[in-house]
């Protein structure tokens, strides 16, 4: 660690120890203050304060304080009774997932029983002192207010928040937790996405938690997705809505159609249920803003924007049960089911797109909870929660057996088939030694517009079979015991997975052709993993108190020939300590954090490698606990009436990420190792002035350093670096470079404003101008790194990591005009991404610093191709270009008929394409709200 | 506004969503060229710089079938293609597999049984060998003709003690029946690597095999020497050339054989069709005899000569500008497929009103 960040740690750590932090159950929060008499302002003791029609409440103490805990998020009405004072209903009172709504409470003394009397309560959650974390969450209203189609749209609005790197750490190093429980694809988290998608239609509200969460979750260093889902309604309703961008034409139209459906409401015996679905198809799935092409004739001039096998469909169903078994428990049903398909754009495959690769992810998570809550009137509240969730991915990538047909516009509803799936998963690798049935060897395509025999490929497949699955089941116990001012939280999980993994490469050759083809890999293994914490949460005054101590293990179950592995194990203790001074809530934390590696890591890995340094990876069971020590200090108040503050600043220390370390001089020779280190440091600060009077806005800022000694698990990490005196090269050295997410500043603006119902003239018996909805988001962000390489043979030049991409910036925007027909609320809207259509680029080609090559390169590459295939092109041929064949002889022969085709060629291959972000996109939606 | 004004308009927005055209996903330009390079009779058809062989008109007339060799891989593989009947852009038919790759395959003499299915010849060798390793008499199916169910393996002997190497001019007979010429020598002349099977002629005896039997090939007699081969004009007829003779002979079902035509200088490669009898016609022709007596042919092309059966006239006026080789007629006799002499080879249609 540098002297700096010694100094920043112990300035934090110096502030953390000060005491501790709380965190209630990260799908329930809670409501907590003081009941007084309106008249004296004493405390009154034993009132009853309950919600949710008096199944849940507590009764204040002498000190008049009261606390009803483990709450569903939502909006609840508080009812106070207490002999001898009038009661009170306070409507409206919101509750967030792991919070604590501070509702003060004055009761008026009446010597007789008066009716109760409602108003609406007025809460303030930014000031309680019992919130510790750093949270930014997306509410219900935000994901329909905002330009955001999914959960993962609403999260890339978060500060700190790149893609699936959260403060600058790996993608998979953060947790997802769905109504209480966690879910993780702990197989390869770190270089897949997730599957789960959760209808946002579904949703109470979603945050992201990025500093120390509870002791009560484990699996992530870096962060916590945590998603309420509703439960079902006392009256049914729902919405529908679809969305498309059929209507536009050219480069708006991207061959969108989304369907949603959501909807809620009682069954009998007072069971409510809720179900959704979310259809969601694009011809143009991963559009980018790609220049126009260079060489003329490409077809991509005429018809400019939609690449080609780039279709993708996502299916979404979901479906959840409320159980009320008595006053004092509930149970909850919960399923989803989510399934991708994607046709993978191959610029090699461009013009032979039915053997470019496609992918199939379908994921099903099964939940139930059982929920046992004491008595409003219990001395020492108790609430336990039970919790089984049933987890199972599957991955295939591959070549498809046939081309799927598109029923409406891209959606197939029908399921990919892949070349060799049976042997993929029945994990046959005996059978997989051979040419496997149904794969041919590619050969270059003749279907280009430039004909030649160079760059791209038909007749076949790359041959890539890769099949996974991850089954997890996993249970939880959850306990909270209620001390007064404070909670005792405890429990534990046990966790029993099942991973089996199947590879091939080059599937049409045999094993060994040539020593080329390596060997098909499969593993299968069952590892189980166990955790238990408690945490005690205590409110002393304005001081706010957290300690938390977590314990972990896992066991891979996979033991080396000759060599048990064994558990791993790992103590995690987290505290906090918050306060209100001077009209801000002050918060320090430390937390440390552990999550078992990705499973993939523990089994052989062969991939391409573009940096030359090797394209396998010995597996390793016996990895370890990849951990993190993070100190956070923040702030947070409102200087005026309508605006609120927030800031903190942070720094991480991560250790024992897993890297590919070298066992000898071969590239080839490595194994995966927890040896990768790293910091990241950053500064975050929110600015918000919450909706009234019909607008708001919010403005995020992310001052970040991450760097690290590898930035994936599959750079080798070569401990040397040169002595600046001698030039010798040393070893070890704690060098870091800039991690690969490491984005040093984020700027998000977002503006939300809404006319009221009964603004502007009316004009034929309606207000055109009343009750519009807009929002915009505008986002700005630095660069992120890249090392550049010479050109081949790919030397490095300077540090990994040491340049930098340009800044990007996009601004989005939604317009909402709700419509009432009768006694429906129907309405229409325009979403509208990248509203100015800016080329962002998001990558650039290493060797050139830019994402073209230049003339010389695809020059050189075009005179390489064509001294490889110097061959004439005779007239019948299907590499025949007319306007080629200048003396008209029926054959294209010579370097001055050919050359000209193998550099159109060379310059079409060598067109970027992914280095740049998403184009304009655009969509019309029309929703029924019933 | 009424309500129902209202729902009226938000059906006909929906319906308008809905009804719009999304964009269409990329496709290929259309790369194939349609009819001839040149419209001039005879129509050339290829313009491979590697041969190309053996036409076989499809039974609808619609394409052509026919060997042509790739110069532009290391194993120079002899494929399958099929052409437009007009010419235009070939769809090749190329064996693509693990096996392929350190080997020359030849894909020769094809000849539709019916249109879906053809007769050929199957051989490989390993690349930089002078001989085949692999020489078999099979079928294939469409689209791609690459998974050849082998029927005859070569070489075989016979019961006269001949040793049969390989198959040319392979004729289905109907019935599950195939004819061939079986060849018995090949030539110590250069002619490039690989030599083309049928550069060379030395057919030793026709033969016939039944496809769906397992027994081995039938001799048929009378047929010493044979330099051509088709069927007839009545049914189990079976017409042949022979080496150094002018005359094309008729075997009927019955053994008789017969004179069907006279061509007046060596004939070989004939065909019939609708009536019509196609035959190559003096040219190059370099006669060898062994030692022992037996004849064969040297073939550099010749003339494409086409009579009416029914008058016995010739259709085609004699033009020797191209040296030509192995006719195979339209279905509708109206025009011939085929290739040019022994250097070049190439194809071309010749129109035969």
């Amino acid at each position: 660690m540098s002297p700096r960040c010694t100094a920043w740690g112990l300035v934090v750590a110096g502030i953390a120890l000060l005491g501790g932090r709380r965190v209630e159950a990260q799908a329930e929060g809670a409501i907590g203050g003081v009941v007084r008499d309106a008249a004296t302002r004493n405390p009154i003791a034993e009132v009853l304060v309950t919600v949710d029609e008096g199944r849940r409440g507590n009764v204040t103490d002498t000190a008049g304080t009261y606390r009803i805990r483990q709450l569903r998020s939502g909006t609840y009405t508080v009812t106070v009774r207490r002999i001898g004072y009038q009661p009170r209903a306070l409507t409206g009172v919101v509750v967030r997932a792991g919070g604590t709504t501070p509702l003060d409470i004055t009761l008026d003394a009446s010597p007789v029983q008066l009716d109760e009397l409602a108003v609406e309560a007025v809460t303030d959650l930014l000031l309680d002192p019992l919130q510790t974390q750093s949270e930014q969450r997306i509410t219900a209203q935000d994901l329909r207010q905002l330009p955001v189609a999914s959960l993962a749209d609403a999260i890339a609005l978060t500060a700190g928040t790149v893609g699936e790197s959260f403060r600058g750490g790996r993608p998979g190093q953060q947790s997802f937790i769905l109504d209480g429980l966690g879910v993780k694809n702990q197989l390869d988290a770190s270089t897949s996405g997730a599957v789960l998608r959760i209808p946002p239609d579904i949703l109470t509200e979603a945050s992201v938690i990025t500093n120390g969460f509870s002791a009560r979750y484990g699996q992530a260093i870096s962060g916590l997705v945590n998603v309420v889902t509703r439960d079902g309604g006392e009256r049914w309703s729902g919405r529908a809505a679809y969305e498309t961008d059929r209507p536009l034409s050219g480069s708006a139209d991207r061959g969108l159609d989304r369907m949603v459906f959501s909807a809620d409401g009682p069954l009998v015996g007072g069971i409510r249920a809720l179900v959704g679905v979310d259809l969601n198809a694009r011809q143009d799935f991963d559009a980018v803003n790609a220049p126009a092409p260079v060489p003329a004739g490409d077809p991509r001039s005429t018809t400019p924007y939609p690449l080609p096998h780039n279709a993708g469909e996502q299916y979404t169903g979901t479906a959840k049960l409320t159980i009320p078994l008595g006053q004092r428990q509930t149970a909850r049903l919960f399923g989803l089911m989510s399934s991708d398909q994607r046709l993978l754009y191959d610029q090699a495959y461009k013009y032979d797109t039915e053997f470019a690769p496609a992918l199939r992810v379908a994921g099903t998570l099964v939940t139930g909870q059982w929920q046992y809550t004491s008595a409003p009137t219990a001395k020492r509240p108790f609430v336990l929660d039970v919790r089984a969730g049933w987890f199972d991915r599957e991955f295939m990538r591959g070549t498809l057996t046939e081309p799927l047909e598109q029923k409406f516009g891209a959606f197939t509803f029908d399921r990919m088939h892949f070349v060799g799936e049976e042997i993929a998963e029945a994990q046959d690798t005996a059978a997989a030694r051979s040419a496997v049935p149904g794969f041919t060897s590619p050969e270059y395509s003749t279907s280009t517009p430039w004909g030649v025999p160079a760059f791209f490929l038909g007749e076949g497949s790359r041959g890539e079979m890769s099949w996974n699955r991850f089954q997890e089941l996993r249970t939880q116990v959850d306990g909270t015991l209620g001390l007064g001012r404070g909670d005792l939280y405890f429990g534990g999980e046990y966790l029993s997975q099942d991973v089996q993994t199947f590879q091939r490469a080059l599937a049409s050759l045999p094993v060994g052709l040539g020593d080329s083809v390596p060997p098909a890999s499969a593993s299968a293994f069952k590892p189980q993993a166990f955790a238990l914490y408690a945490e005690l949460n205590q409110r002393l005054g304005e001081l706010g108190l957290v300690a938390g101590l977590r314990y972990d293990q896992f066991d891979s179950r996979q033991d080396l020939p000759g060599e048990e592995s064994g558990p791993k194990r790992q103590l995690n203790p987290r505290v906090a300590v918050s306060t209100v001074l001077k009209g801000a809530t002050v918060v320090a934390s430390f937390g440390s954090f552990s999550q078992p590696p990705d499973y993939q890591f523990l089994v052989d890995a062969a991939f391409d490698d573009t940096t030359r340094t090797g394209r396998f990876r010995q597996g390793n069971p016996n990895l370890g606990f990849e951990q993190a020590w993070q100190f956070e200090f923040s702030v947070r108040g409102r200087p005026t009436k309508d605006l609120e503050l927030r800031t903190g600043v942070y720094i991480k220390r991560l250790d024992g990420l897993v890297a590919s370390v070298p066992l000898g001089f071969d590239p080839d020779s490595s194994i995966f190792g927890n040896a990768d280190y790293g910091t990241v440091r950053g500064l975050e600060l929110i600015a918000e002035r919450p909706v009234r009077n019909g607008w708001g806005a919010r403005l995020l800022y992310t001052l970040q350093f991450a760097e690290a000694s590898s930035s994936s698990a599959f750079l080798l990490r070569r401990s040397y670096t040169i002595d600046p005196g001698t030039g010798d090269t040393i070893i070890p050295a704690r060098v870091e470079f800039p991690l690969d997410y490491d984005r040093r500043h984020n700027i998000t603006a977002i503006v939300q404003g809404m006319a009221p119902v009964q603004f502007g003239p009316r004009v034929l018996g309606v207000r055109p101008f009343a009750a519009w909805e807009a929002s915009v988001v505008m986002r700005l962000l630095s660069g992120l790194p890249y090392t550049p390489l010479s050109p081949p043979p790919d030397t490095l030049l300077g540090a990994p990591n040491s340049a930098r991409l340009p800044w990007t910036g996009t601004v989005d925007m939604l317009v909402r005009r709700p419509i009432r027909l009768g006694r429906v609320q129907t309405g229409l809207y325009l979403d509208v991404r990248n509203v100015f259509n800016r080329q962002n680029i998001v990558a650039v080609r290493r060797d050139t610093g830019s994402p073209f090559a230049t003339s010389e390169m695809v020059e050189q590459m075009a005179e390489a191709a064509y001294t490889a295939n110097p061959s004439a092109i005779p007239y019948e041929s299907p590499r025949y270009r007319p306007a080629a064949d200048i003396d008209g002889n029926g054959r294209i022969e010579g370097r001055n008929e050919l050359f000209p085709l193998f550099l159109s060629a060379a310059q079409d291959v060598s067109q970027p394409v992914f280095f740049y972000g998403a184009p304009r996109l655009v969509r019309l939606g029309a929703e029924v709200i019933f | 506004m009424s309500l129902s004004r209202w729902r009226r308009r938000a059906f006909a927005c929906l319906a308008l969503l809905t009804a719009c055209s999304q964009s269409e996903p990329f496709t290929n330009p259309d790369v194939t060229n349609e009819g001839p390079l040149a419209p001039t009779e005879p129509l050339r058809l290829t313009y491979n710089i590697g041969e190309d062989s053996t036409p076989a008109a499809h039974p609808d007339g619609a394409s052509l079938l026919y060997s042509f060799t790739r110069p532009d891989i290391q194993g120079r593989d002899q494929c399958l293609a099929l052409l437009p009947a007009g010419g235009g852009t070939q769809r090749d038919l190329c064996p693509n597999s693990a096996g392929s790759r350190d080997s020359t395959d030849f894909y020769a003499e094809p000849a539709w049984i019916d249109g879906n299915t053809i007769a050929l010849r199957r051989a490989a060798r390993l690349i930089g060998r002078d001989r085949d390793d692999y020489v078999v008499l099979g079928t294939a199916t469409a689209p791609d003709f690459q998974d050849v169910t082998a029927r005859v393996r070569f070489p075989y002997s016979t019961p006269a003690g001949l040793v049969h190497l390989f198959p040319t001019h392979v004729t289905p007979l109907g019935g599950g029946r195939v004819a061939y010429i079986a060849e018995t020598q090949l030539s110590g002349l250069p002619c490039g690597n690989p030599c083309p099977y049928d550069w060379t002629h030395a057919g030793r005896e026709v033969m016939v095999v039944d496809l769906a039997g397992d027994g081995p090939p039938t001799s048929v007699p009378g047929t010493d020497y044979p330099t051509g081969l088709s069927l007839g004009p009545d049914a189990g007829d079976l017409l042949f050339t022979r080496a150094d003779d002018s005359r094309v002979f008729r075997r009927a079902a019955d053994g008789t054989v017969d004179v069907l035509h006279d061509f007046g200088a060596v004939a070989r490669d004939v065909t019939w069709r609708a009536g019509r009898l196609a035959a190559i016609v003096g040219g190059d022709l370099l006669i060898l005899t062994s030692v022992n007596g037996e004849p064969s042919q040297v073939d550099g092309g010749g003339t494409l000569a086409v009579v009416d059966l029914a008058t016995g006239e010739p259709v085609l006026p004699a033009d020797t500008t191209l040296r030509l080789r192995r006719p195979s007629l339209a279905p509708d006799g109206r025009a011939v497929f085929v290739q040019t002499g022994a250097t070049a080879v190439d194809l071309y249609r010749v129109a035969a009103p």
